[in-house]
C-alpha cells in the first residue's frame, strides 16, 4: 500500500463528507452558491479518488478488482461518476442528497479495509476479471442512483417535501437508470457464467453469489415488465426499484459476509 | 370445453401480470436455496434446525432446492409463459408494423428459451465427473475411452501457505499411444474429443503401515480418511497429511513435493478419537500394542471431467440476450 493511495483515498472520503453536508444545506435553503460548492467539492473528491485508484493500479500492475477493498473503492468511484453525469445532464442537484451519502459510505468503508496488495489467487487469474468487474461497476453505480431517485420519489409521495423534484421526473429518471443498468447487470451474470465455465467447468452451479445475482436480475426484470407492459407508475414501481437495490447490496456484500461459497474474494 | 380451457390457460400464461408474479416467486424461492445450506448431510440440518424442521425440509425438498421437482416445475412454467408471451407478441407484431423495439423484445425473450434448451440438452447428453490421479499414474476415462496420465504436479504458495498456482502436466493416451500432452491450471482446461479436463483441486495420497504382533498391514490413506486395521477392526484417523515436516513449524512452504511427509494420527477407542501423535517415514509412534509408520506418499491432482454439448447453445442464448436487450433499451425508438 503506497502512501499516495491511502492518503488520497482519505482526502476523497473527507471531500465526499463535506460535499454531502453542502448538498443537505442546499436542499434546506436552495442557495445556488451552496449547490455549486456541493458539486465542486464532489468533483474534487472524485479526482482525488481517481488519483488513489491510479496509484493502486501502478503499484499492483493490474486493475483494482481483486478483493473487497479494491472492488469497494471502484464501486464508490463508479457511483460518484454516474451520479455526476446524471446531475450535469439532468441539471438537478437534489438527487445528490440521497446518492452522495451512498458514495461517501462506500468510499469510507473501502478506506477501512485491508489495503495490502495480495497476489491473485488461481481462480482470479483470467482476462475475464477486467470485464466482469468493469460491467459490475457500471451496473451497480447506476442501480445506486436509481435507488436514490426511487427513495426521493417515496419521500415526495409520502411527505411532499418541497425541494424534491416532481414525481414524474423522478419516476422517469428511476426508469432511465434501471434501463441503462440492466444490460450491464446481464453482462455481469453472463461474463461470470462464461468465466466459471472456464475456471471450474460449470457455467452455473447455484452458488450463493450466482443465485443472488440472478435474484437481483429477476427483481429488475419484474420492474421492467411492470413498468413497460403493465404501465405501473409511481409508488409500487419505486418500492420495487428500492427492493432491487437492496438485492444488489446483498449480492455484493451480504453473500460474502453471511453466506459461504466459491466467490469468496469480494 | 377443452378448447375453452386451453385458450384461457394460454391467456394466463401469456399475461404479463402472471409472468411478473412468476419472476418474483422464482426469486423468492431461490433466496431459500441460498439461506438454507444445500445438499448437506442430515446431521448438519439437525444440528442447525432441530429434528422437526429437518423432517419438514426433507419433505419439501428444501435441502436441494435447485434440484427439486418444485423448482423444475417453476422453471417449466416460466419457460411456457416465456414461450406463449413471445409468440403472442410476435404474432401481434407481424400483423402491425414490426419495429426495432419489438424485435429486441422478441430476441430477449427467445434467448432465455435458448438458454433453457441448451441447459436441458447439455444435462441429457453430457456428463460431469471428478477424478483424483496420483503422480505417475493413469486414469481411465470411460466416456471417451482414453487414459489420462499425470506426468507431473506443481504448486506454488504465498507466505501464508495459500496456493498461488497449481498445475498438472497431463497426457492423454489412446490405444497405448500418447495423443495429447498439456499442462492445465485453473482457468486453462484441456479438451479432447469434446471432453474437458479442469484443474479443480490437489492433495496427497499415501500409505500407513500398521503393525501388531508382527502382523503388518499397509493401508491407503489421505487427509481426513479413516484407516482400518482389518485383523482387529481398529480405526485410525488421518487428521493431517503434509508434504513436508517444515509445514507444521509454520515455515514457508515452497513446493508440494512430499520430501519429508508427515501425518497426524488419531486412534479410536471407547472414548472416541484421541490424538496419538505425528508420524513420518522414519519416526513411528506406538499406541497400545500397535506400531504406526508412514509409507510412501504421492501428490494427486483433482480433476473435474465434463462434457456439455449444450454450452454452445447457452452461449448463443447469451449473445442473443445481450443483442435483444441492447436493441430494446439502448436504441432510440
Amino acid at each position: 500500500m503506497s502512501n499516495i493511495e491511502s492518503n488520497f483515498l482519505t482526502y476523497a472520503v473527507i471531500s465526499y463528507l463535506i460535499s454531502m453536508v453542502f448538498y443537505f444545506i442546499f436542499a434546506a435553503f436552495k442557495k445556488d452558491g451552496i449547490g455549486r460548492a456541493a458539486t465542486s467539492i464532489l468533483v474534487l473528491g472524485f479526482i482525488l479518488q481517481t488519483v488513489s485508484i491510479l496509484a493502486r493500479i501502478a503499484a499492483s500492475g493490474r486493475m483494482p478488482f481483486a478483493n473487497l477493498y479494491e472492488s469497494m473503492t471502484s464501486f464508490a468511484w463508479g457511483i460518484v461518476l454516474i451520479y455526476l453525469i446524471v446531475e450535469i445532464t439532468n441539471k438537478t442537484k437534489s438527487i445528490g442528497v440521497v446518492v452522495v451519502p451512498i458514495g461517501f459510505l462506500a468510499a469510507l468503508y473501502a478506506s477501512t479495509l485491508n489495503k495490502e496488495i495480495e497476489p491473485l489467487m488461481p481462480a482470479l487469474k483470467s482476462n475475464w476479471l477486467l470485464f466482469h468487474v468493469g460491467v459490475a461497476v457500471a451496473a451497480y453505480g447506476a442501480f445506486a442512483v436509481s435507488a436514490g431517485t426511487a427513495a426521493l420519489y417515496l419521500l415526495k409521495d409520502y411527505l411532499n417535501i418541497k425541494f424534491i423534484p416532481s414525481k414524474e421526473k423522478l419516476d422517469a429518471l428511476t426508469y432511465k437508470m434501471i434501463a441503462f443498468a440492466l444490460p450491464f447487470m446481464t453482462l455481469v451474470i453472463i461474463t461470470g457464467a462464461i468465466w466459471a465455465e472456464e475456471a471450474w467447468g460449470r457455467y452455473w452451479s447455484w452458488d450463493p453469489k450466482e443465485t443472488w445475482s440472478l435474484i437481483t436480475w429477476l427483481i429488475y426484470l419484474g420492474y421492467m415488465h411492470a413498468r413497460l407492459v403493465l404501465k405501473w407508475r409511481g409508488r409500487m414501481a419505486a418500492w420495487l426499484a428500492l427492493i432491487g437495490f437492496i438485492a444488489v447490496i446483498f449480492t455484493y456484500l451480504g453473500v460474502n459476509l453471511l453466506l459461504s461459497g466459491l466467490h469468496s474474494y469480494a | 370445453m377443452i378448447k375453452e380451457f386451453m385458450s384461457s390457460l394460454w391467456g394466463y400464461l401469456s399475461s404479463t401480470t402472471f409472468s411478473v408474479i412468476l419472476l418474483l416467486i422464482t426469486a423468492a424461492y431461490s433466496i431459500l436455496g441460498t439461506v438454507i445450506p444445500q445438499k448437506e448431510s442430515p446431521q448438519v440440518y439437525i444440528k442447525l434446525y432441530g429434528e422437526i424442521f429437518t423432517k419438514f425440509f426433507y419433505f419439501l425438498n428444501w435441502t436441494d432446492i435447485f434440484g427439486s421437482i418444485t423448482f423444475r416445475i417453476l422453471l417449466t412454467i416460466l419457460g411456457l409463459s416465456l414461450f406463449s408471451c413471445s409468440t403472442k407478441r410476435f404474432i401481434l407484431a407481424l400483423k402491425g408494423k414490426l419495429n426495432l423495439y419489438m424485435w429486441g423484445s422478441f430476441l430477449a425473450h427467445l434467448s432465455i428459451l435458448l438458454i433453457f434448451v441448451g441447459a436441458i440438452y447439455g444435462s441429457m447428453f453430457g456428463f460431469l465427473g471428478t477424478a483424483a490421479i496420483n503422480k505417475g499414474s493413469m486414469y481411465f476415462e470411460p466416456h471417451g475411452s482414453f487414459f489420462i496420465k499425470l506426468n507431473d504436479f506443481n504448486a506454488k504458495f504465498d507466505k501464508f501457505g495459500r496456493p498461488l498456482d497449481f498445475t498438472s502436466d497431463l497426457s492423454i493416451f489412446e490405444n497405448n499411444k500418447e495423443v495429447l500432452r498439456k499442462t492445465i491450471y485453473v482457468n486453462n482446461p484441456l479438451e479432447y474429443k469434446g471432453i474437458k479436463l479442469y484443474q479443480s483441486s490437489y492433495g496427497l495420497n499415501g500409505f500407513l503401515g500398521v503393525t501388531q504382533d508382527r502382523k503388518t498391514e499397509i493401508i491407503p490413506i489421505y487427509k481426513g480418511s479413516c484407516a482400518v486395521f482389518s485383523k482387529t477392526g481398529q480405526m485410525f484417523l488421518i487428521e493431517e497429511l503434509f508434504p513436508d515436516i517444515s509445514s507444521i513449524h509454520g515455515s514457508e512452504i515452497k513446493t508440494y513435493e512430499p520430501i519429508m511427509p508427515i501425518a497426524l494420527i488419531y486412534a479410536h477407542d471407547e472414548r472416541g478419537f484421541e490424538e496419538i501423535g505425528w508420524i513420518t517415514q522414519s519416526n513411528s509412534v506406538k499406541w497400545k500394542n500397535y506400531n504406526l509408520k508412514l509409507g510412501s506418499v504421492t501428490e494427486y491432482t483433482g480433476l473435474q471431467i465434463k462434457k456439455d454439448p449444450g454450452v454452445l447453445i447457452v452461449y448463443f442464448g447469451f449473445l442473443v440476450l445481450v443483442v435483444g436487450l441492447g436493441v430494446m433499451l439502448y436504441v432510440k425508438h
